[in-house]
């Protein structure tokens, strides 16, 4: 804020003229100046007094019970200009005070991936960190800027390689993490057999990253929401960009419509086959594509009425014909209603389905079957917020789910399996945000109202969930979570798999609890001087169920699956460190992860006990950017072989002597997961230049993957006795222009 | 930022770490025992681990057979002491030689205990034991094997002996063509599945059923039954093969039955004894103490039903 704006805000103040019983609200909604596109999380300040407002995801704030007076009203949030707008308060009706912000860059020292204070979801949360789409395009990544890549510097969050932009949050399954995009619930956002995430981050607006405790409205996973919101689209005139790296190439553009409506649609490619094969010797065969198309049809100036599709495919086919071919099918649609219905209640319904198809193709491979798995789903999702006199806000809401899904595939007995179900899953919540002086505090209850009808236990019915902060000194704020979370739906797959090219998604059957976990976090967040700031988090998750294999089977009358407890602890730092042209960011993890089936206890493949990120991004000048993230990590947990043998599988028992068995070699392993593959550590540089060109303005750079490159193991395969490493070093560059 | 990359360039170095994928390695041995309550000649088959050195996926496993075994086996106060032997059998790519060990005098009987031992120096001793199995009962109908077509199935009713866990029934048809002095025996599915045109198009041999881990005889008789039609195919089968010459002697049906080390280890190895499981994994299991393999009973009984001259 300027000093000129400061002074007149103060002057105003002194003109203001309280008059008991004369009140009314004032709301609006704030707007980028240059698209139009509504923008979430900005900070709505009314000068002098204690009031204001924090824009939901559709720009909308609403001031309520503001007294008759003069008041200097000032928008602000990362990445544009203050706005200050002066307001005379009176008359009767609701008063509409709206902002359209200048966006400017990023500069240098704000922080790249959000620290705690900034905003206000973030005050209130322990575990929460949202990122907007400047943000997401910092960190450097390999190759081509990724949502899912990124988001794995924020402390809790790993990937199990190089090669997979799966991840695994505090100590939880890769099927624990629950994926929104735009209301649509997405069981498979990866492309490439997870090499990257479905996601153009051109088109994503703001994403919010829950690693813990996440509030009432989600429910369904155990261990995180990945809840991403689309850009609207320009409703100011036609804009667009083509942009290529050595991955994939990609087009984007966006326009007016009547009415102050907007559209966006957007697609991209992969160019694996054109560029990788003069870098790699053996370049994988994959090739994908995704197209996202969505158009503001309609809405008062406080809400928006919108209709979106997302269509995703990945192929991965093998020339040998002894190697089998995997194919990924996403589609998704959803058509969504956000509007004040009410003077103090806002309304937000999305009408959703989905639907995911994964087939693979065993051709003459004699190792492995073919299969077929598909899961789809349709239903509705809405919520109320309700605003009060004073900030606090409740939120009422439902969700209810139909998914079906279908698993057709050639067991271990060459016989073919089909399971297809069709099962309903209904969720409602309400939630209480409390702001008062110090304390804030984010109360609420999350129900599975179908496990009230099918006899389940009362914690998958009654979910309780909770966030309470506490300034107690200047910025430093003390914050515990609490939260029970339940799971039904699971991805069936076997865990030691480093890279599961397969995974087909399940209910879990009846005859087992479904799974269920209780969060317990506590935190502390500030400066600790000017240039240092510290976000201090230690996290203890009890699972108290998990579906596991059921390592006792014996014949097939045992269960295939049983039920298994788990526990995930450990702590995490997030330091951030500003000084001259530094900004250094640095976060640290350390945590255990263990299961236990009967008796038996074990660390599951993505326990990682250090987790190290170093992240630097510099302006060198106004046109270059210089940037480098190095990651250190603990060796995943890994088997052990102790020896082989010659196992006769006496498979013609009863018709046949053993004596015919010729045998096959069969790994004697260690104790499971009991040793830990080598010391993950990668480094990885960008140099990025920025110019404009007329009416064009665009980027262009270099990506240095793995620039000492470290020979990270992948995993070893037991049969060929080959050591697979990850990514190595590998020069990529990258072109953007818009206009 | 020269002592931050100084700093990072340490880091690095202390990162770089030698990795073996494989543990200790402790040879053990390994021991297959099958012992046939319908025989006096019992055969183990022992021979031992290998390093994962000398693992190589392009090349034939080491020949770990191992021919200096103590092997005994023990029931009562009768120890039967098994002696060496090369044993040829024939396979699809031609006969071999399977080194084992052989007694010739061991026909084990239900109720006892029967306790191995095998001895090789260098290695720990391994020891197993099993109860042995009393033999069950099969009850069937003649007429429907020597005159079918009347019922659709065929039904067997069969009762399992003490310490059984699984068994298997099986129907066989021994037939001679023309003047040869072998007899030749072809397995009956128990039934097939045909296309629009009366065609077959997968025959559907009986599996072995798991007695839901009850190792006590069966009070009551089981029914397990055979498709006529698939029954009457084979027969069709045999004789568009072989014509006039064909001469049809007997249906056998055998009940084929398996304790529970066996058929544990049988289960395992393959898919659960299940085709309907979802998991692909294939556990590891052992009745073996200090080793790897399996040491368990097996008997059979059969009843012949004779068939007709025109049959």
């Amino acid at each position: 804020m300027s000093r000129s704006n400061s002074i007149a805000g103060i002057i105003l103040l002194l003109t203001v003229q309280l008059m008991f019983g004369q009140k009314i609200d004032v709301r609006g909604v704030v707007a980028d100046s240059s698209t139009g596109e509504k923008i979430p999380y900005a900070t709505i300040t009314v000068i002098g007094t204690t009031r204001g407002a924090v824009t939901n995801n559709n720009g909308f704030y609403l001031i309520a019970n503001l007294p008759y007076g003069t008041y200097q009203i000032i928008a602000t949030t990362l990445g544009y200009e203050a706005s200050a707008r002066m307001i005379n308060v009176r008359g009767k009706e609701p008063m509409t005070l709206n902002f359209n912000l200048i966006s400017r860059p990023v500069e240098v020292n704000e922080v790249v991936v959000t620290g705690g204070r900034k905003k206000e979801l973030e005050e209130i949360s322990t575990s929460v960190h949202v990122l907007d789409q400047r943000e997401l395009q910092k960190v450097p990544v390999a190759a081509q800027g990724d949502l899912f890549r990124s988001i794995q510097i924020i402390p809790g969050i790993v990937s199990s390689a190089d090669v997979s932009s799966k991840f695994f949050v505090r100590g939880g399954a890769g099927d624990q993490n629950l994926i929104y995009f735009d209301g649509m619930k997405i069981y498979n956002p990866y492309h490439a057999f997870g090499i990257f995430s479905i996601f153009d981050p051109d088109i994503i607006k703001t994403t919010e990253v829950y690693t813990g405790a996440f509030p009432p409205g989600y429910g369904g996973r155990l261990s995180s929401v990945i809840n991403i919101s689309s850009r609207n689209g320009s409703t100011t005139g036609i804009h667009g960009g083509v942009a290529a790296n050595f991955i994939s190439g990609k087009v984007n553009l966006e326009g007016p419509l009547p009415n102050n409506n907007s559209w966006i649609i957007s697609a991209r490619k992969s160019l694996f086959n054109d560029t990788f094969k003069k870098f790699l010797n053996n370049p994988p065969p994959i090739s994908f594509y995704d197209i996202f198309a969505k158009a503001n049809v309609g809405g008062s100036e406080y809400g928006r009425y919108s209709i979106q599709t997302f269509l995703s495919g990945d192929d991965v086919l093998s020339p040998d014909v002894t190697q089998a071919d995997h194919r990924w099918r996403s589609s998704s649609f959803a058509l969504t209603i956000s509007d004040l219905m009410e003077n103090r209640i806002y309304f937000d319904a999305t009408v959703y389905g989905s639907n995911f198809t994964i087939t693979r193709d065993a051709k003459q491979s004699t190792v492995i079957r073919d299969a077929e798995s598909r899961i789809s789903d349709g239903g509705i999702r809405g919520e109320l917020t309700i605003y009060t006199e004073t900030k606090d806000l409740y939120f009422l809401g439902f969700d209810v789910n139909v998914p079906r899904y279908n698993y057709t595939f050639i067991n271990s007995a060459n016989t073919n399996i089909s399971v297809d179900e069709t099962t309903i899953e209904t969720w409602a919540w309400f939630r209480y945000q409390l702001n008062f002086d110090r304390l804030k505090a984010d109360l609420g209850v999350h129900s599975d109202i179908i496990s009230l009808f099918n006899g389940r236990r009362l914690k998958t019915i009654f979910q309780p969930r909770m966030n309470v902060s506490y300034l107690f000194e200047s910025d430093w704020r003390v914050k515990f979570s609490y939260g029970e979370f339940s799971q039904n739906l699971i991805t069936l797959t076997n865990e030691d798999d480093i890279v599961s090219l397969f995974e087909a998604w399940i209910y879990i059957p009846e005859k087992l609890e479904p799974e269920t976990a209780t969060h317990y976090i506590a935190g502390i967040s500030g400066n600790i001087f000017d240039e240092l700031s510290l976000d201090f988090q230690t996290y203890f998750k009890d699972y108290t169920s998990l579906v596991v294999y059921n390592r006792e089977k014996k014949f097939y009358t045992d269960p295939d699956y049983i039920n298994g407890t788990g526990k995930a602890y450990g702590f995490e730092t997030l330091l951030r460190y500003k000084y001259s042209f530094l900004d250094l960011y640095l976060s640290y993890t350390l945590g255990w992860t263990n299961v236990t089936i009967h008796d038996f206890t074990y660390s599951p493949r993505y326990d990682r006990r250090h987790t190290l990120n170093l992240l630097n991004i510099t302006h060198l000048t106004n046109d270059i950017d210089l940037s480098f993230r190095w990651e250190l990590g603990s060796g995943y947990p890994f088997t052990q072989t102790e020896g082989f043998y010659e196992r006769l599988t006496i498979s013609d028992l009863g018709r046949s002597s053993f004596l015919n068995d010729q045998g096959k070699p069969y790994s004697i392993l260690g104790d499971k997961n009991s040793a830990h593959l080598p010391t993950y550590h990668r480094l990885d540089v960008t140099a990025t230049y920025k110019f404009v060109l007329s009416y064009l303005n665009g980027n262009v750079g270099i990506s240095l993957v793995n620039v000492y490159n470290s020979k990270n193991i992948l995993y070893y395969d037991r049969k060929t006795l080959q050591k697979i490493t990850m990514l190595p070093f590998l020069p990529t560059a990258f072109a953007k222009v818009e206009f | 930022m020269k002592k931050l990359l100084l700093l990072l360039a340490v880091l690095m170095c202390g990162c770089m770490e030698d990795f073996s994928p494989n543990g200790e390695y402790k040879q053990r041995l390994i021991v297959y025992g099958v012992v046939d309550g319908n025989s006096t000649t019992q055969l183990v088959r022992v021979y031992s681990t290998y390093s994962p050195d000398l693992y190589d996926p392009l090349k034939p496993a080491p020949n770990t057979e191992l021919a200096n075994a103590s092997v005994r086996v023990k029931e009562g106060n009768t120890i039967y002491i098994f002696h060496d032997t090369v044993i040829t059998v024939s396979g699809t790519s031609g006969n071999r030689s399977v080194h084992a060990y052989v007694h010739y005098a061991l026909q084990p009987v239900g109720t006892k205990m029967y306790s191995l031992t095998v001895a090789v120096p260098g290695y720990d001793t391994v020891t197993s034991s099993f109860k042995g199995l009393t033999e069950g009962d099969i009850l069937a109908n003649s007429t429907l094997l020597y005159k079918p077509g009347a019922e659709a199935i065929i039904p067997i009713r069969i009762a399992t002996g003490l310490n059984a866990i699984a068994y298997l029934v099986t129907i066989s048809l021994e037939f001679r063509i023309g003047s040869e002095t072998t007899l030749r025996v072809r397995e009956t599915p128990s039934s097939v599945i045909k296309n629009a045109e009366g065609g077959i198009t997968k025959k559907i041999y009986p599996l072995l059923v798991y007695r839901n881990g009850s190792t006590v005889a069966l009070a009551t008789y089981e029914t397990v039954t055979f498709e006529t039609a698939a029954y009457l195919s084979t027969v069709s089968e045999i004789k568009n093969e072989f014509g006039s010459s064909v001469k049809f002697i007997r249906a056998i049906i055998s009940l084929k039955q398996f304790d529970t080390n066996l058929y544990t280890y049988y289960s395992i190895t393959n898919s659960f004894g299940s085709t309907a499981t979802l998991r692909l994994d294939e556990p590891d299991y052992s009745n073996i103490l200090n080793g790897f393999g399996v040491f368990g009973m097996t008997n059979s009984l059969d009843r012949s039903y004779p068939l007709p001259a025109d049959f």
